[in-house]
């Protein structure tokens, strides 16, 4: 018989005069794998955070694990039993994975402590829920996909019944979140309710039982298993789409080369690019990103093989000075490394205009006919002289812009839909398009690829730092999911 | 005098506050007067302490459920809650408490219970048919055309005779869900006559191994609680779509609740009629029992939900979602009832 764990009616959280929620139901049943869907980011972080405590809320009540924990008329701040296995770890990274579990455990009273007790009951634990972890390690010494499985653990330990796990996979690669959602499938069948958020519906309709859409702080639909489909999604997505032209890339001879080229991380990796297209690396282990950004910024040189622009060689000097040879890169976080915080939105924008123009010195005019041009396209907040009040769509429109006005050969983007809400990642996609309108060849590394392919042109697996897989457009979207099976069922945990 | 200040609470609030300011006031000067003096700080430090001690019991035994309990009269105001204002924790005064005690007896919740069934026979006896003459004249009509030879206008008239039957009768019961999906299947065929091809209609049951369709069938609603949600789809739905509409009743349970689920894969709407439309299935007004018939279909759908708030508490009732061109859902959550006079009295 089903049994509702958590149960959410019509909450309302009111700040400032803004409702972050807004008549928002839940409801969770034990052991089920709840997908929520965020549209945008509002209500987001409110929704976690009232999960985890109970705060003052503005109307309704919370009801979890058989009794009513929060109500608008009384609201008594308490924890409640609920784990969040987010991007930043909750563990203490100097101790072992022993003293996070135990000795950090709130209650914990003892003052002689027999190290070798508690591991012996941590392996024990961890083995009778199937959890693959080493228990001797320290948390520093801890991969990201071992990082949450201790939490998870830590959460099983506590006796948590609801695990809320927020983006995964913004911070696992491929083949650690395959592992790890194997991991909530097996707790789900010991009753442990499992809270997936995300914002790809894709990575969320593989694994949910249902999936609700938070939208504005409401849920505006919940799916359920028969209607986890894109044909079902599509009417809630297409205000959010932001349709584009079909890009036409030059199938010459390629603009960026990498021939068999090795690294620490890179075993033999080999690839063209060519002019306005979009190439998507699907990195599976989540870990060529930084050798690639080496090489190409010149921080690193090939140990084997070589690296070709515009079929000459591309030296590490050159490397060195990478935006002169037409070699743009954004970052996976690349509002804290790309923006200026203290300058205006238009110093930030203009920020590459010398290199672009080859001139130190830029007329004003110059400036004007940007300021009238960008107004139309980005508003008002051109004239924003604190960038650190825009919102952060605004910011990562500001990175993306000013990539536009430079105009490079080659644009490298790590991870770029790894933040941010669906407005956000749509946002983003269509001015990558606008650039590869306009001829740049545009490379994206990252570790889920659910919304990349849209405007991707092809796409290549590489797995231990080589290609094992690559498709074309009119092939990819298929094969990619009967591979994605093929691996899963390759990788499953014992 | 100031207006707020007739209200006894302001004046409490007044006397409190000047009593914080004279209790700051003398603790400031017996500072000044301590260290003037050049003695020890110890027994001036305990006296603050303890008046800070006094203010922290005071905020907790008297702020904290002042706000509670205001919190639940503002609510009350707001027309969003109804059982809560009789079950406050701490009420003003034992008087007070009494005085709504003896209001929500006079107010009788039987009585709104009655506006709202009369609501509902209201909407199917708009016209003041004699029920008798009704059923009467369709069983003439069915004869007439089954002598004719018209089998489909016998069909037609029949089905109506057994609507009208179903929703005239006995509005006060609760049937089992058997009989409410009954009705809506005749509901379904008379509207079949019209739509044709272009309706469809699908119930799906989602049991487990100790609840098997049977079981859920069994379970008990208040009568007439499905068709004006499934009028509803049909008309502000599926009416105006081209093209073949979808209706699927979706029902399940979990240990304590009967979930029903309408969905139509119609017109849906936009973000602020579904708020307008969800802030008014929160809340438990009669207020719709004065407004303009001519809104018929928002006032059955208001009736239904409140005469499921009013019999079984206000954490069930209806709920919409829904999103421009991309359909609704109507989420109906009632409790498990096995018996016919098991709802909350």
């Amino acid at each position: 018989m089903k049994r509702e764990l958590l149960r959410m009616e019509h909450v309302s959280l009111i700040r400032n005069g803004e409702a972050l929620l807004d008549n928002l139901n839940l409801q969770i049943f034990a052991g089920e794998i709840m997908g929520l869907l965020t549209g945008r980011d509002k209500g987001h972080d409110q929704l976690i955070s009232l999960l985890c405590q109970n705060h003052p809320i503005s109307f309704g009540s919370v009801w979890y694990d058989g009794k009513t924990i929060n109500r608008y008329s009384y609201s008594d701040g308490s924890f409640n039993r609920v784990c969040v296995i987010e991007q930043t770890s909750h563990l203490v990274k100097g101790l072992t994975i022993v003293d996070n579990l135990f000795v950090l455990r709130k209650g914990f009273k003892k003052y002689w402590i027999n190290e070798r007790i508690l591991q012996n009951q941590a392996e024990a634990f961890f083995q009778e829920n199937g959890i693959p972890i080493s228990i001797r390690k320290r948390v520093s010494d801890l991969t990201p996909l071992e990082r949450c499985l201790v939490e998870l653990g830590k959460g099983l330990l506590l006796g948590c019944r609801l695990i809320v796990v927020d983006n995964p996979g913004n911070f696992l690669s491929q083949h650690e979140l395959i592992h790890f959602q194997d991991m909530l499938k097996r707790i789900q069948k010991q009753g442990v309710s499992v809270l997936y958020v995300g914002n790809h519906h894709q990575e969320l309709f593989r694994i949910a039982d249902r999936t609700s859409l938070l939208y504005d702080g409401q849920i505006i639909k919940v799916f359920e298993r028969d209607e986890m489909t894109d044909e079902q999604m599509a009417p809630y997505i297409t205000d959010w789409f932001v349709p584009g032209k079909e890009t036409v890339w030059d199938a010459g001879e390629g603009i960026l080369h990498f021939h068999d080229v090795f690294t620490k991380q890179l075993h033999g990796l080999e690839f063209v690019l060519h002019k306005g297209e979009c190439l998507t690396i699907l990195d599976m282990d989540n870990q060529i990103s930084g050798d690639v950004l080496s090489l190409l910024t010149g921080k690193e040189d090939c140990r084997q093989g070589r690296i070709t622009l515009e079929h000459k060689p591309y030296t590490r000097a050159q490397a060195a000075d990478y935006l002169k040879a037409g070699i743009a890169v954004i970052p996976k976080d690349c509002t804290e490394s790309l923006l200026f915080h203290e300058r205006t939105y238009m110093e930030n924008l203009t920020f590459l205009l010398d290199r672009k123009l080859k001139r130190s010195i830029i007329p004003e005019r110059i400036y004007k006919s940007i300021r009238n041009e960008y107004v139309s396209l980005v508003g008002n907040v051109i004239n924003e002289t604190n960038i650190k009040s825009l919102s952060l769509s605004q910011q990562i429109g500001l990175v993306y812009h000013r990539i536009l006005l430079f105009h490079p050969r080659v644009l490298v983007c790590i991870q770029p839909l790894a933040k941010g809400d669906m407005f956000v990642r749509m946002q983003i996609l269509s001015l990558l398009r606008e650039l590869l309108k306009g001829g740049t060849a545009v490379l994206i590394i990252t570790a889920n690829i659910s919304d990349t392919l849209d405007i991707s042109d092809r796409l290549m697996v590489v797995e231990n730092g080589r290609c094992t897989v690559s498709y074309e457009k009119s092939e990819f979207e298929f094969e990619w999911y009967k591979n994605a099976k093929y691996i899963k069922s390759k990788d499953c945990l014992p | 005098m100031n207006r707020k200040m007739k209200y006894i609470s302001w004046r409490l609030f007044f006397c409190a506050g000047l009593g914080i300011v004279l209790l700051f006031a003398a603790l400031g000067m017996l500072w000044l007067t301590w260290i003037g003096s050049g003695q020890g700080l110890f027994p001036i430090t305990l006296l603050t302490a303890a008046a800070a001690a006094y203010l922290c019991c005071m905020y907790r035994l008297v702020i904290i459920p002042y706000k509670e309990t205001h919190k639940i009269y503002e609510q009350f105001i707001l027309g969003y809650i109804h059982d809560d204002l009789f079950h406050v924790r701490h009420p003003f005064t034992p008087e007070g408490e009494q005085v709504i005690m003896r209001l929500n007896e006079m107010i009788d919740k039987n009585n709104l219970i009655n506006v709202s069934k009369k609501q509902a026979e209201y909407l199917a006896l708009q016209n003041q048919i004699n029920p008798h003459f009704l059923y009467n004249t369709l069983e003439g009509i069915r004869s007439e055309a089954l002598l004719a030879g018209l089998d489909s206008v016998a069909e037609m008239t029949e089905a109506l005779g057994t609507f009208f039957r179903y929703t005239i009768s006995q509005v006060e019961h609760l049937v089992t869900l058997e009989d409410e999906l009954a009705n809506i299947e005749n509901y379904y065929y008379i509207q079949q006559f019209r739509f044709g091809d272009r309706l469809a209609l699908s119930i799906e049951y989602e049991h487990d191994e100790e609840r098997n369709q049977l079981k859920l069938l069994q379970y008990r609603l208040p009568k007439l609680t499905l068709q004006p949600i499934i009028e509803n789809s049909i008309y502000h739905g599926l009416e105006r779509k081209i093209g073949r509409g979808n209706l699927v009743i979706r029902i399940g349970a979990s240990d304590e609740r009967l979930r029903i689920r309408v969905s139509d894969d119609g017109m849906g709407m936009d973000e602020e009629t579904l708020k307008r439309l969800n802030e008014k299935l929160r809340c438990l007004t009669l207020d719709h029992v004065s407004e303009d018939t001519g809104k018929r279909g928002g006032i059955a759908l208001v009736n239904v939900n409140n005469r499921i708030k009013l019999l079984f508490g206000e954490e069930f009732g209806i709920t919409f979602y829904s999103r421009k061109g991309a359909g609704t859902d109507a989420l109906l959550v009632l409790p498990l009832v096995e018996k016919e006079n098991a709802h909350k009295s």
